[in-house]
């Protein structure tokens, strides 16, 4: 096949990439929609013919400002985020009978379209929800500048709420889940291993429209299938009345359903997210079933076979899916913001890297990239194609939570990127060339092998030589707060560039990462809302999460709740935790610096453009 | 090998492409990573797509091969990448479990497949995989090796019982499949003067690739 450029070779293969021009313009906007971003906010400085992770994610960019200055006519005494919405009908409470649920089943019902979910839930939701100790702050102030903004946010009562029920639960969870894997399931009886199953506090499945198990994250077949009929009964319920079952509580539990093309994927949680952020990790795993089979094939599988087993066509990936699951138990910002991260790297290095990657590219090559913990370092790409960061994340989720790849072999395995074109497959040269560290190339030839192989060998050569490869070892250090503001009363803090579609974090280390993950969702939820609130403050509860945990098998680990801070800027939003009772003004402070420290360095935190060829 | 170096003019050396080709988790992989790393991962993920190694055996002081190896996924979803593998071998490793009766019969399709489609003159051969399991427990086997033989003795295939796990017969293997291959007649699939060939030819599998892919 001449691989003189794509389009050549793809017009020889329309069925496989009839999407392979520009049309994947409008698919980007839909994760962030679920989450309701506020339209009027995208980075000013980054020109938008510049942009190479997503030229298009969001749909129409609005004027520009000066992005240190908050538009504070959008602030307005709106109530929170999660207004209450009491109007959830109960019409379909027969669908508990179905379920023997304990508590009243609420359904939510809304056309699949309109807009958030998590400010339509149910009732019991809404009312758990208002307990919560988020405590978003709203100020009208006219023309101020943030300064004067904060400040008199500031100046506010602070308002503490005691930690509801829900929210022990919360921290509770948060604290004990990982301990219990290690325990080998196979030596319990079936009583234990059910009771182990039920007291997960997080569970995904995926199954069939006829109700057939393809997924699940936790237990056996035996205790999985009488639950998935269940659920499967209650969602045709309202299938059969042409309606879409959204989410429903039950209890503390939320239960969020998407259905995408055959399957119908399930969360069941009681950690707290919104129901738009649990749809946010269940397309996650949908897009990862899209990756290894693409669409066409996942709907040809169940075209006059409704009662298709799809485990057979994803032998051997349920490890990534696994992968992904345990991510987002772990607290995955790159889920939650829909954001790749980067390493920190030197403008001049990060460009050496891409140009060696030009230089050697070949004919045939899509997209090159190089990866590192689970980070982009260099990216080069087509001019005419972008290259949709959720499909990055997926390959990142492949690439780092699997061992899969990890093997120093070289590997070329077909590979879908379903925002790129979910009906075809492209195929990727991977080689993880240090034990952190991958060279992934992608074509669309699948013939391409040894052509992207000789390509890779001088690339990676090249990095040896030019010290390149060190220089992507010292990137992957993540700073500590204290690192860029000594003193700071901020433990730690993801900022997210909205134009770029990535963001940073700080050091992980010596933070109790779920914990601090929990308080980021709920202030996510808080400034995704739809209130759209600039500003939210999340004060840690009473202490409900002092003496419950681990049974203190490692006493330091235990934490108390932490205070967080949201903000959002024009095309960037910033999530920050401090000890619990820190002064807002200090956090503030802190966060402010966090902005102005990111900003200083855009270009080396952010793989800004990419390389183009 | 008892004599050191002795530097001839003579050396040999030989490229040769082989797939492995099996059903999943007979342990194919396990296989290559013995052959090749002289390792053995007691958990191993699954294959996805196919994994590309090569190794240098020598069969004597003056003749060295090369195996450029396809160690392909077993999984059902692959199967029609399978031609793009196969195509320009020169050998072939087909796989079965001796635990699971059902993996000769997946072994037996393959060797159909090859012998049909594959280069005329590819050299086939049978691995009987997870010997160290009945070594243990005698009762765990499902294919008697007599049966196997006699199967691979009729299709003409080299045969083994191997473990890759103890590395019983693991070098044999893949020795013996060196052995029987062309060395002498330089040409596309026989031995080629010095190094730097470009490998699997993939670029043969796009007849056939047109009606078995898309799935």
């Amino acid at each position: 096949m001449s691989a003189e450029n794509h389009s050549a070779t793809l017009s020889a293969h329309p069925d496989e990439f009839p999407a392979f021009d520009n049309q994947d313009r409008h698919t980007d906007a839909t994760i962030e929609d679920d989450l309701e971003t506020p339209r009027a906010s995208f980075y000013s400085e980054v020109a938008e013919g510049e942009l190479s992770l997503d030229e298009d994610y969001f749909s129409s960019p609005p004027p520009s400002r000066n992005a240190m200055t908050t538009p504070s006519e959008l602030l307005s005494h709106k109530a929170a985020a999660i207004t209450s919405s009491n109007n959830a009908p109960q019409t379909h409470s027969r669908a508990t009978v179905a379920v023997s649920l304990p508590e009243g089943v609420y359904a939510q019902q809304q056309d699949a379209m309109s807009g958030s979910g998590s400010v339509t839930t149910a009732p019991s939701f809404s009312d758990s929800m208002s307990i919560r100790s988020t405590a978003p702050t709203l100020k009208s102030l006219g023309d101020a500048d943030v300064e004067s903004m904060l400040g008199e946010i500031l100046s506010e009562t602070e308002s503490r709420f005691c930690a509801s029920s829900i929210q022990e639960s919360i921290e509770e969870s948060v604290e004990d889940e990982d301990t219990d894997d290690e325990i080998d399931e196979e030596i319990l009886t079936d009583e234990e291993q059910l009771a182990r199953w039920r007291a997960k506090k997080k569970h995904f499945f995926i199954l069939s429209e006829a109700g057939k198990p393809v997924y699940s994250r936790y237990g056996s077949e035996t205790i999985i299938s009488s639950y998935i009929g269940v659920l499967q009964a209650i969602i045709s319920f309202f299938t059969d009345t042409s309606d879409t079952l959204q989410s429903f509580q039950s209890g503390s539990h939320l239960f969020v359903v998407i259905s995408s093309g055959p399957l119908y994927l399930v969360a069941i949680s009681c950690t707290g997210e919104t129901p738009a952020q649990l749809r946010l990790q269940l397309d996650s795993l949908y897009q990862q079933i899209l990756s290894t089979l693409t669409l066409s094939q996942l709907t040809k599988a169940f075209s006059g076979r409704f009662n298709f087993d799809l485990r057979r066509l994803l032998g051997g990936t349920e490890v990534f899916l696994d992968g992904l699951v345990d991510s987002i138990l772990r607290g995955s910002p790159a889920i939650l913001l829909s954001a790749l991260e980067c390493i920190t790297l030197r403008k001049t290095h990060r460009t050496q890297i891409n140009q060696l990657l030009l230089t050697h590219r070949t004919s045939t090559l899509l997209y090159g990239l190089i990866i590192t913990d689970s980070r982009l370092v260099s990216v080069i790409r087509p001019k005419r194609h972008s290259l949709h960061p959720p499909d990055l994340q997926l390959l990142f989720s492949m690439l780092f939570t699997a061992s899969t790849f990890r093997d120093g072999n070289e590997h070329w395995t077909p590979l879908c990127m379903p925002r790129f074109n979910s009906k075809g497959f492209l195929h990727a040269y991977i080689h993880f060339f240090t034990a952190d560290s991958a060279i992934v190339l992608i074509s669309a030839d699948k013939d391409a092998f040894f052509e992207l192989r000789e390509m890779a060998e001088k690339v990676v050569a090249g990095l040896q030589e030019t010290g390149l490869r060190e220089r992507i070892g010292e990137g992957v250090k993540r700073p500590k707060p204290v690192d860029i503001m000594p003193g700071t009363v901020i433990r730690h803090w993801v900022y997210k560039s909205r134009g770029n579609v990535q963001f940073i974090s700080s050091s992980w280390e010596g933070v109790e990462r779920k914990r601090t993950m929990v308080v980021y969702q709920r202030l996510h939820a808080v400034v995704h809302g739809r209130g759209r609130v600039k500003v939210a403050f999340e004060t840690a509860g009473s202490g409900a999460s002092q003496g419950v945990g681990d049974g203190g098998d490692n006493g330091g680990k235990r934490s108390l709740g932490q205070d967080g801070m949201a903000w959002v800027g024009n095309g960037w939003e910033v999530y920050a935790v401090a000890k619990r009772g820190t002064k807002r003004e200090a956090m503030v402070r802190g966060v402010q610096g966090i902005v102005k420290w990111v900003k200083e360095r855009e270009e080396r935190v952010f793989v800004i453009g990419g390389a183009t060829f | 090998m008892s004599h050191p170096r002795a530097s001839t003019q003579s050396q040999r050396f030989a490229q040769f492409k082989l797939v492995l080709l099996g059903e999943s988790a007979v342990g194919k992989s396990s296989l290559v990573l013995r052959f090749v790393k002289d390792q053995f991962d007691d958990y191993r993920e699954s294959t996805i797509g196919a994994a590309f190694l090569t190794q240098t055996i020598a069969l004597d002081e003056t003749t060295t091969v090369k195996f450029e190896i396809w160690d392909t996924a077993g999984q059902e979803r692959y199967k029609s990448l399978a031609p793009m593998y196969y195509r320009n071998a020169n050998c072939a490793v087909v796989v079965y479990d001796i635990t699971q009766s059902s993996s000769l019969d997946k072994a037996k399709a393959w060797v159909k497949e090859l012998q049909r489609q594959a280069n005329e003159n590819i050299v086939i051969a049978l691995a009987g995989n997870k010997l160290d399991i009945v070594t243990g427990d005698p009762s765990k086997r499902a294919v008697e090796t007599v049966e196997a033989e006699a199967y691979a003795k009729e299709a003409g295939l080299l045969f083994f019982e191997t473990s890759a796990k103890t590395a019983q017969n693991v070098k044999d293997l893949f020795t013996a499949i060196a052995k029987k291959l062309p060395l002498d007649q330089p040409g596309p699939r026989g031995a080629r003067p010095g190094a730097g060939g470009r490998g699997v030819d993939l670029k043969g599998g796009m007849a056939a690739q047109q009606q078995g892919c898309n799935c």
